[in-house]
């Protein structure tokens, strides 16, 4: 091992940021390129076992720790910081690109971080690098989101942060290993952990957030928070039976409100919650199939979820039209985009041939080892509603339906390039998934490609789109939103706190003037002494003071006889 | 940026040959032209005005296309064998119904939720 590999590479990405502000032109632009790629190259240069130690206080700390499932997470966020990279190229701002390195880098240290302080240092970097690639958008929106992202996150690292002080406090270790929701302490970790997957109740902060972002910046956005979530919730509560609630909630939650959304970016926003759910729902099944199907599941959600929504921000950057209502009939102008969009829906809607197919399948398959007729029927159901809200809902909205006029082109060359690299990658694990199930956690037996499975696949999902079909003249847009969590914190408590104001305003108002009529009493009281025609401020004259001066030595000569 | 209808520019050209074969007064050409102007005449007036896969007849030659490929499907279930672990999959063609059902079952839910949901969506924007 040489002294490179001992480096953290998220640190490599963090730190390399930082030099895009000092560079121009071409030299920038290679940068960018390369600095993902080598991050990458010392990922996968990370051996198993601790490789990085230091004492910090009465701890030693563990900055770097590798083994099968800290290679996975790490390798595909490096793969994601590249493609991001590429697609939002074209940008001219440098914050944006700069904090979503600093993003992508926290993302890779929490997933080589081997013991629960390193790992916490990195989830709060990750909150700020993200909460920067929200702000570096710029719109009327999107400062205030962001700050509403930034407090959610601030109270999951809260949370986060007293139930490791509490767990290190109770077990005296620093490791982070697997553990059960159990205590209280535990119970905070997890949290903690679920706020950043979107869980319920406070799944809202993802809608609410990621598509007030740049096309590039909700490209980076769908990535990371998320996916280094499932990441320490495979690890750290592993088979804890309430993920398996948690995430059925998340899956459905994601449908429903993706079917009634308007805004593509949104569909696909909730879209990401409802995928996420099946993440949670197969860690919290907890089988080695399970949790190889979790984690292949967020590897290929990372491709393809990034591949729609470049598809969706290109379209958003060549028309600055983001309202289903005021798009369609794109295919005409837009074909690599259009094709680049398909290949992401059918992904996500785990159409054979796709990465989807491959990842997906293992988590509905471990139901059904384990007898879980419920959760496999769900799961099944769910499976025909992804394919409705994503996989028809937002290509045939967008690109199809009726003819808007909009006659744009094909987005720029590197967005174009980034857009085919992530949809060769959808295609590539679909068809050919061995090399994804050697990174995976456990060994894999499991085998995708049967009759039997592709059949009954595709019954699902194609009598799914009939459905789709079927039922479209109820399914036409309008121009609304739908109510969630965040009107609590949005309208209700603006509203509760004008209505306190309005009621308890005359009272306060009351009590202050009384309390300032008695101060300006004592200070006039004080005035009538000290001010400038008071007894004690007033001029005295010479004699007055000599007279004065004379009485005093008199009653001392006095005193000083008697 | 907005592009004229494919079939408009063909139609000029069609136009254009015609003049240029008028010229040359030939019986043959006459008749080629007259066949050129029944078979634009017999077009539905979608023809020439759409895009071929936003026509009428394209759509419902889709529906029918798509008709078959869900009944072939269904079919196909006869000779693979998809065994169903918990009883009631096992049923011919389940994947098939249970993926409509659902489906239609979640989106009549959505609209339901979207009676109570709903806002205009510059609700947040309004203070």
């Amino acid at each position: 091992m040489t002294s490179i590999d001992a480096f953290p590479p998220g640190l490599v990405l963090i730190l390399g940021a930082f030099l895009l502000p000092f560079l121009r032109g071409t030299l920038r632009n290679a940068w960018i390129l390369l600095l993902p790629v080598f991050v990458l190259w010392l990922v996968w240069r990370v051996p198993d076992g601790p490789v990085l130690t230091f004492a910090f206080l009465d701890y030693t700390l563990t900055p770097v720790k590798g083994d099968m499932l800290s290679r996975l997470f790490a390798i595909i966020f490096a793969i994601m910081a590249f493609a991001g990279a590429l697609f939002a190229m074209n940008q001219r701002r440098v914050v944006e690109p700069t904090a979503a390195f600093v993003y992508a880098g926290s993302a890779i240290g929490v997933a080589f971080a081997g013991d629960i302080i390193t790992l916490f240092v990195f989830w709060e970097i990750m909150a700020l690098g993200s909460t920067t690639v929200l702000l570096s958008a710029g719109g009327p929106k999107s400062t205030p989101a962001a700050m509403r992202y930034l407090i959610m996150h601030v109270m999951g690292g809260s949370l986060l942060l007293v139930g490791i002080v509490a767990q290190i406090n109770a077990t005296g270790s620093i490791d982070f290993v697997a553990m059960k929701p159990d205590s209280l302490a535990t119970w905070m970790i997890l949290l903690g952990f679920l706020i950043n997957a979107g869980a319920p109740p406070l799944s809202a902060w993802l809608p609410d957030a990621y598509p007030e972002a740049s096309p590039g910046g909700m490209v980076f956005l769908s990535a990371f928070t998320t996916k280094t979530a499932v990441y320490v919730l495979i690890r750290g509560f592993p088979g804890a039976e309430v993920l398996v609630f948690v995430g059925l909630f998340m899956v459905f939650y994601g449908i429903f409100y993706a079917l009634l959304e308007n805004d593509m970016r949104r569909i696909l926003a909730y879209s990401i919650v409802n995928q996420v759910g099946f993440m949670v729902t197969g860690i919290g099944i907890g089988t080695e199939m399970a949790l190889n199907g979790a984690a292949a599941h967020a590897f290929t959600h990372i491709i393809y979820k990034a591949l729609l929504l470049m598809s969706a921000g290109s379209v958003l950057h060549m028309t600055g039209k983001r309202k289903c209502s005021d798009l369609g009939g794109l295919f005409r102008s837009m074909p690599i985009t259009t094709l680049c969009g398909i290949i992401g829906a059918l992904s996500i809607s785990s159409f054979p041939l796709t990465s989807g197919f491959v990842s997906k399948s293992m988590i509905s398959q471990a139901a059904v080892d384990e007898n879980l007729m419920i959760i496999w029927f769900l799961l099944a159901a769910a499976s025909a509603g992804v394919f409705l809200h994503a996989g028809i809902k937002f290509p045939w909205f967008v690109f199809f339906q009726k003819d808007s006029g909009l006659r744009p082109p094909d987005p720029p060359l590197n967005m174009r390039l980034a857009m085919i690299f992530f949809a060769a990658l959808c295609i590539g694990f679909g068809v050919f998934p061995g090399p994804l199930y050697a990174l995976l956690p456990f060994p894999v037996t499991y085998v995708p490609y049967t009759a039997a499975h592709v059949v009954t696949m595709l019954q699902l999902l194609m009598f799914s789109g009939l459905a789709f079909f079927i039922c479209l003249p109820i399914m036409k847009r309008t121009l609304t939103i739908s109510l969630d969590v965040d009107w609590f914190y949005r309208r209700l408590l603006p509203l509760g706190v004008r209505k306190l104001v309005q009621v308890f305003g005359p009272v306060d108002h009351a009590l202050r003037g009384a309390f300032l009529d008695t101060v300006n009493r004592i200070v006039l009281g004080v005035f009538q002494y000290v001010g400038p025609r008071g007894v004690l401020a007033r001029s005295i004259t010479a004699g007055y003071m000599v007279f004065w001066a004379v009485a005093l030595l008199a009653v001392y000569l006095v005193l000083y006889f008697v | 940026m907005t592009r004229k209808p494919q079939s408009g520019g063909k139609g000029r050209s069609q136009q254009k040959g015609q003049d240029r074969h008028k010229a040359k007064g030939q019986g043959k050409t006459r008749a080629r032209q007259k066949g050129v102007g029944e078979r634009l005449k017999v077009r539905p007036e979608s023809a020439t005005t759409e895009y071929w896969l936003r026509r009428p007849e394209t759509i419902c030659r889709l529906w029918i296309g798509g008709l078959f490929m869900l009944a072939g499907l269904v079919a196909v279930e006869a000779w693979v064998y998809t065994y169903g672990h918990f009883g009631i999959d096992g049923l011919f063609a389940f994947n098939a119904w249970f993926g409509f059902a659902s489906c239609v079952a979640m989106i009549f839910i959505s609209n339901g939720l979207g009676i109570f949901l709903k806002r205009g969506d510059t609700y947040y924007d309004v203070d």
